[in-house]
């Protein structure tokens, strides 16, 4: 295999459903290069699904051909392609009858791995995913949050480490807050795990947001682009996918900057231990008027007011902290960010890392200055 | 109004004539003990094959869907047979006693097991099929790990209704000569008015025996793993 082949390919795919009319996907030809995350998105029913699970046979195309690793998947045991991929549905579909480790488990099992394996592996995810092991591997389904029972359904699908992920609106069905934490989470563990992955949403700052590639639909499965999310915005192919975007293009531009391209790392914190005297003359020498205040660990736990610094100059920090508003984290987007603080009424944000410490801090003014800016940052087209 | 309190009156006293016939003084255990093992064995025989050719069916129908009607009209149509009808028309062809009774009851128990077992399997949430699909588990894997595990509760609610069931209908068998607590209800009849003790003896234990399979299954009923979901 050469390091251009694509991993993923579909050469000419179109699938015709018994007794439909029109092709539901149409003369389809797409390349997903390893360890891209390719975003599938169009309006409902315009195909993104089926297109999907062509890959893992779920669906068998009526037309053409689709490779996988260069393989012809037609040529291989639809069982064997299948065990080789992760796959991840929006309605999670964990076992209820099994705990979450014999959830996880399920893949290693039938792969036939020895139980030490598959135990050290299942902790090991657990914890990649955000979830304690001990305090989760002997719980069941019904006995998760929505989030957390996703977590599971991507630590059971990552388990028997395949190279390919399909994932159909993962986070579709999840509370907002927890779906930027679940896609943060996910935008991390894929920088590390470099998996080739096709991603179906129908929500175009998700697409913009996970997205190396994006490939737009419209409905009977035709291909309008298929493109980077920067040229998608900048340079839209046609009106289709122009109206798609949308029109608020100046907002839409937040979407493909991440918050760690222009937070300020140069922070002045205080430590939780620090009396509000020495806090307030650090405010008045830096010309701040309030100061994040992080324990031993750099773990943001909340700020102090100058005023209040002030007032009970007896006080140590911890004892006159405010809780944080919010928070973001360096992988969301801007746009995540901006709308944060548009909904909480306030004019920055405190970035936290994957452990929780305090990395820099994000203000409506970069925001700002990133809508009024001519070009979109360009540097995720290259990355 | 005295006529009623008379009835009343002669109830309680045959119950409690129906009481003592289970001891040893005054009854005879020894038969009701016989006669329970005679029950006890109609209905595991019964269930056995009840459940030995309704789960299977219960799967095929839900895999072959063209059958799925005509084997619940069927099963639908033995369950409506009345029981003194069924055994005249089995009695010609196997005799008497213990055979009849216990095809009579099979048959009468196919519909529930059946139909719970198509039901509880057609009940698993498509999603988690799907993800076992693909997550490339074999369609054997598939019901056997999961499409079975989760219909269980309702493939056992089938169960205690097809054993309630023939714990009743096996009280008339003895009619047709095969041992259970009926016989002592016949026996008892057709000693006219003399030996209610043994008609009550015989009712008051098929009860209690249904009231405790009822019992026993659904225990085991919510206990299933499948009953999580
Ligand atoms: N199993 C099926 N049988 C027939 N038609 C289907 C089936 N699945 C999907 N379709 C049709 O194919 C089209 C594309 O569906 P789908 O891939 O699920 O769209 P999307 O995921 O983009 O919403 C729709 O018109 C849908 O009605
Ligand atoms: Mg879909």
């Amino acid at each position: 295999m050469t390091a251009a082949m694509p991993m993923i390919q579909f050469n000419n795919v179109t699938k015709v459903y018994p007794g439909a009319p029109q092709p539901s996907v149409k003369n389809l030809t797409i390349s997903v290069p390893e360890g891209e995350t390719c975003v599938v998105i169009g309006p409902s029913g315009c195909g993104k699904t089926t297109t999907m699970k062509m890959v893992n046979r779920l669906i068998e195309p009526t037309e053409g051909e689709i490779l996988v690793g260069g393989r012809d998947i037609m040529k291989q045991s639809s069982v064997d392609l299948r065990r080789g991929m992760g796959y991840v549905i929006q309605q999670i579909g964990l076992f209820p009858h099994f705990t979450i480790r014999d959830n996880v488990a399920t893949v290693p099992n039938m792969l036939g791995w020895k139980k030490e394996r598959t135990y050290q592996r299942i902790d090991e995810l657990l914890e990649v995913v955000g979830l304690d092991p001990v305090q989760f591997r002997d719980r069941y389904p019904s006995q998760l949050s929505g989030g957390q029972r996703q977590r599971v359904g991507v630590a059971r699908a990552l388990a028997a480490d395949p190279p390919v992920m399909l994932m159909d609106e993962p986070f579709g069905a999840i509370d907002p807050i927890t779906r930027d934490r679940l896609q943060n989470e996910f935008l991390r563990l894929q920088k590390r795990m470099k998996k080739t992955i096709m991603f179906v949403t129908h929500d175009i700052d998700e697409a913009l947001k996970m997205g190396t590639l994006v490939c737009i639909l419209q409905v009977g499965g035709v291909l309008q682009q298929l493109d980077s999310p920067s040229h998608i915005l900048s340079a839209p192919a046609n009106k289709f996918v122009a109206d798609f975007v949308g029109s608020d293009r100046g907002l839409k531009k937040l979407t493909l900057v991440r918050v760690s391209e222009v937070m300020n790392t140069e922070l002045v914190v205080g430590r939780h231990d620090q009396s509000a005297d020495e806090l307030a003359a650090r405010m008045r020498q830096r010309g701040e008027d309030s100061l994040f205040i992080v324990d031993e660990m750099e773990h943001l736990i909340g700020y102090v007011n100058l005023e209040d610094a002030q007032t009970q100059p007896g006080q140590r920090a911890s004892a006159i902290l405010q809780h944080p508003i919010a928070v973001t984290e360096a992988e969301a987007t801007m746009k995540d960010a901006f709308s944060q603080m548009l909904s909480n009424g306030i004019r920055y944000l405190p970035v936290l890392d994957g452990q929780k410490r305090l990395v820099g801090m994000v203000t409506a003014d970069d925001a700002q200055r990133l809508i009024e800016k001519k070009q979109p940052a360009l540097s995720r087209s290259a990355s | 109004m005295t006529a009623l309190l008379q009835d009343l009156a002669n109830f309680f006293i045959s119950f409690k004539d129906g009481l003592l016939y289970f001891l040893p003084q005054t009854g005879r255990p020894d038969r009701v003990a016989e006669f329970l093992w005679g029950h006890l064995l109609i209905t595991f025989v019964t269930l056995f094959f009840a459940i030995l050719i309704s789960v299977p069916m219960g799967v095929l129908i839900t895999r072959v869907r063209f059958l799925y009607d005509p084997v619940i009209k069927l099963a639908g149509m033995l369950y409506t047979v009345p029981s003194l009808a069924m055994f005249g028309i089995l009695i010609p062809i196997v005799g008497i006693g213990f055979t009849p009774a216990v095809i009579a009851l099979t048959l009468y128990s196919l519909l529930a097991i059946i139909r719970n077992t198509a039901v509880g399997i057609d009940g698993v949430d498509p999603a988690i099929i799907e993800a076992a699909r693909g997550m490339g588990m074999t369609a054997r894997g598939i019901l056997l790990q999961v499409e079975l595990p989760l219909a269980l509760p309702v493939i056992f609610a089938g169960i205690r209704i097809a054993a309630v069931s023939t714990i009743s209908l096996a009280t008339i068998a003895s009619f047709f000569g095969s041992d259970s607590l009926g016989k002592l209800i016949f026996e008892g009849i057709s000693a006219g008015g003399t030996r209610n003790d043994k008609v009550m003896a015989g009712a008051i234990g098929a009860a209690l025996l249904a009231i405790l399979f009822d019992q026993v299954i659904s225990r085991v009923e919510r206990a299933l793993p499948g009953s999580r979901a």
